[in-house]
């Protein structure tokens, strides 16, 4: 089609809009024109013709009344009055004569002229005869003549007249038709403007129409689709654009996806290669991804467990419930001290376990699962058990001779200075051998959690009492103030009395150790929130600050080598605190004196959380 | 009665455990292995054994099992000694018979305390 672009169309349409109204218009004004001439010719012409008509019947009566006058002896003024009248008629049937436009008008005004010269003629014969000639000449000859004349003018006359009517009907008609045809024409142009208007909108519209297909398409997800319009208008254009918009969204998703398949990729290859068995689950329990780890250790292939419920295929409960929590309430999970214990190709394996929920918009979407071989971590921790225990086992028999033999010396009364002095200093250290020993295992059990702590609901100030009442003696021998102040209602304690008593009794101990002659140790308890604090004050030598988290590491003793301790106590009140779910800590400044402080939890605490777990 | 049967494997221990006890006024004698120690459970009339549950040929506590089989526990009271504080042996022990646990080492008034305590009285002195 020629019509290239949206305008051109739109402009095409106008104009034959425009031609089709101007047609109409034309056709319109074609009739009106020529009812136009139609009523020129009722008006202007035949009227014309009429009016010169009257107006010479007119001037004839006159001159017939002026012939009256000649016969009544006025000659003079007759003669005149006809003259003038000759002249009025003579003007009109010229006016007569210019207007012929009938067919018959021109013959009929020849004959009009013809008999109007003969009437003049007469006249003049007229003129000129007297009395009762005259007279009679008038009645047989003139007047009849003059008649006739009047006749002619009024068949002029008559002439026009019909003729107008005809014209009038004429026009009537022309109206008529102008009317019908107009109104045909109008209906017929109207008709084919609608066709033509409903062609050209198909013609617009159709191309539109295609792109609006053409993009729900590739909205629809349809992201290959083009749109195919050959059209070189603007719609065609923008069809063109749009599809250069799609390929390039095309390309870019491609890269899109390339960039995600390698980071999944990385991802996959990533826990493929993690040495820790790790289990994806969804919101549904699902297993989405096993590592190979994974199935190694539970023999199955990630193929076939992906999809399927985790207990399904791993039938474990005690991971499982670790998994629902974490889904249901958010909360990760990771195992400290207690293991799973799997059989893996008939041996034993243990692992720590971990679970964490992944969180998408609101809630958890994934959980993860990762099991940690401690295998090889917890048979070194057995064999160091182990080791400890049968050393310190294995020291208690020789040191049985020891003591006994040198307790058998001492018991001599003979024994010089120097034998007492060398034979107590034996008996001393053989004493610290065996706190050592003891305390060694002690520890030992107590960091493999084998000591088993018996727990009760107890008094804290009581156990504060206890343990000074065993070290008062102590204390005064060196003159050391020892002042117990507990507070008053302290909450009752969910604890082992003996071990924790056993913990007071070494802080004690460690302060009235370290404080000099004068000094002070103040033993002082209070409530917490949730625990119980207890505090051993001394002022002593305190303890320097790159000490100070030092101290409760294994066989640290913070002074001179006098001191006597094993350097396990500090170790070990750790220990036992901490198997409490308490904390130890020290305050202390050097030359000011330190103060030991620890936590216990209450009974109330420790029930609220077994009832938070339930 | 003051004679004392002492089973203990170490010499030293062995040794020392003996003089303290001469000096206390018991009368000890020693065996060094579990079928010694059976032995001489059975032949002969003790105030008190002193067993250690490590013996070489056979325990302490297979000694226990024995002796209670021929029902010579209760005219026999045994102590047992050694150098193991758990639990388990020491309540083991108990239901196997044995009067008292001590556990090395031992100082010097417990072991007399216990011997005092538990050894048998003999009507015929």
């Amino acid at each position: 089609m020629f019509l290239k672009t949206l305008k051109s169309k739109i402009w095409f349409g106008y104009t034959v809009l425009l031609l089709i109204i101007i047609g109409v218009a034309s056709w319109a004004t074609m009739n009106f024109i020529g009812l136009r001439s139609a009523i020129n010719e009722i008006l202007i012409e035949n009227y014309q013709s009429i009016e010169a008509a009257e107006k010479m019947i007119e001037a004839l009566e006159r001159q017939d009344s002026a012939q009256l006058l000649l016969l009544q002896g006025q000659k003079e003024r007759g003669t005149e009055f006809f003259r003038d009248n000759e002249q009025d008629f003579i003007r009109w049937l010229v006016r007569a004569k210019d207007n012929i436009t009938i067919e018959g008008e021109k013959e009929i005004i020849e004959e009009l002229h013809e008999k109007y010269s003969r009437y003049l003629a007469k006249f003049d014969e007229f003129r000129d005869l007297e009395g009762g000639p005259a007279q009679e000449y008038y009645l047989e000859s003139f007047f009849p003549f003059f008649q006739e004349v009047k006749m002619n003018i009024r068949e002029l006359s008559q002439l026009n007249q019909e003729e107008m009517i005809r014209a009038q009907d004429r026009a009537n008609r022309s109206a008529w038709e102008a009317v019908i045809s107009t109104s045909g024409i109008s209906a017929v142009l109207v008709i084919l403007a609608l066709v033509f208007v409903i062609y050209l909108q198909r013609l617009l519209l159709k191309p539109i129409k295609k792109l609006t297909q053409g993009v729900q398409k590739i909205q629809g997800g349809n992201i290959h689709h083009r749109i195919q319009l050959e059209s070189e208008d603007e719609v065609g254009e923008l069809a063109r654009e749009f599809n250069e918009m799609t390929r390039r969204i095309e390309k870019y998703e491609k890269m899109n996806i390339r960039k995600l398949e390698s980071e999944k990729n990385k991802s996959e290859a990533i826990v493929n290669n993690i040495t820790n068995p790790i289990i994806v689950t969804n919101s549904d329990h699902q297993i989405s991804v096993i590592n190979p780890a994974a199935e190694r250790i539970f023999d199955c292939r990630e193929k076939e467990a992906q999809g399927k419920h985790f207990l399904e295929v791993l039938n474990r409960e005690e991971i499982f419930e670790h998994i629902e929590k974490a889904l249901d309430e958010g909360q990760a999970f990771e195992q400290e001290k207690e293991v799973v214990t799997l059989n893996v190709n008939g041996q034993e394996k243990k692992f720590r376990l971990m679970v964490k929920p992944v969180f998408g918009q609101d809630e958890v979407e994934l959980v993860v699962t990762l099991l940690d071989d401690i295998t090889r971590l917890k048979e070194v921790d057995e064999m160091k058990s182990e080791f400890v225990h049968t050393v310190s086992h294995e020291f208690r028999s020789p040191l049985t001779s020891i003591r006994m033999a040198l307790d058998l010396l001492l018991e001599d009364k003979n024994l010089d200075e120097e034998q007492q002095e060398l034979l107590e200093a034996a008996e001393e250290d053989s004493q610290r051998l065996m706190a050592l020993v003891e305390d060694l295992l002690d520890l030992s059990k107590l960091e493999s959690g084998r000591l088993e702590l018996d727990f009760q609901a107890t008094q804290v100030n009581e156990l504060i009492e206890s343990a000074a009442r065993t070290l008062r003696s102590q204390a005064e021998e060196k003159d050391i103030d020892l002042n117990v102040e507990p507070a008053q209602d302290v909450a009752e304690i969910w604890a082992d009395s003996h071990k924790t008593t056993w913990v007071l009794t070494n802080l004690i101990g460690n302060a009235i150790r370290y404080t000099d002659s004068g000094g002070e140790v103040t033993v002082e308890s209070r409530s917490g929130k949730n625990q119980v604090y207890v505090s051993v004050s001394d002022t002593g030598s305190g303890i320097p600050p790159e000490y100070q988290d030092k101290i409760f590491e294994k066989f640290v003793r913070v002074g001179d080598d006098d001191s006597i301790g094993s350097g396990l106590g500090l170790a070990i009140c750790k220990e036992i605190v901490e198997a409490h779910n308490g904390q130890i800590w020290v305050e202390s400044e050097v030359g000011e004196g330190s103060t030991f402080t620890f936590t216990i939890p209450t009974l109330s605490a420790v029930k609220d959380r077994k009832q938070k777990h339930e | 009665m003051n004679k004392i049967l002492l089973a203990e494997d170490e010499k030293n221990i062995a040794l020392t455990l003996k003089k303290r006890l001469s000096r206390a006024g018991y009368s000890v004698n020693v065996t060094s292995d579990g079928v010694e120690t059976l032995n001489s459970c059975l032949e002969e009339d003790w105030a008190l054994v002193l067993l250690d549950l490590r013996l070489p040929k056979m325990d302490g506590f297979m000694v226990l099992e024995a002796l209670e089989k021929e029902n010579r526990l209760a005219d026999m009271p045994i102590v047992i000694v050694s150098a193991s504080s758990n639990e388990d042996d020491i309540e083991k022990a108990k239901k196997m018979g044995a009067r008292d646990y001590l556990i090395k080492p031992i100082e010097s008034e417990d072991l007399l305390e216990s011997v005092e305590k538990y050894k048998k009285e003999d009507t015929n002195e």
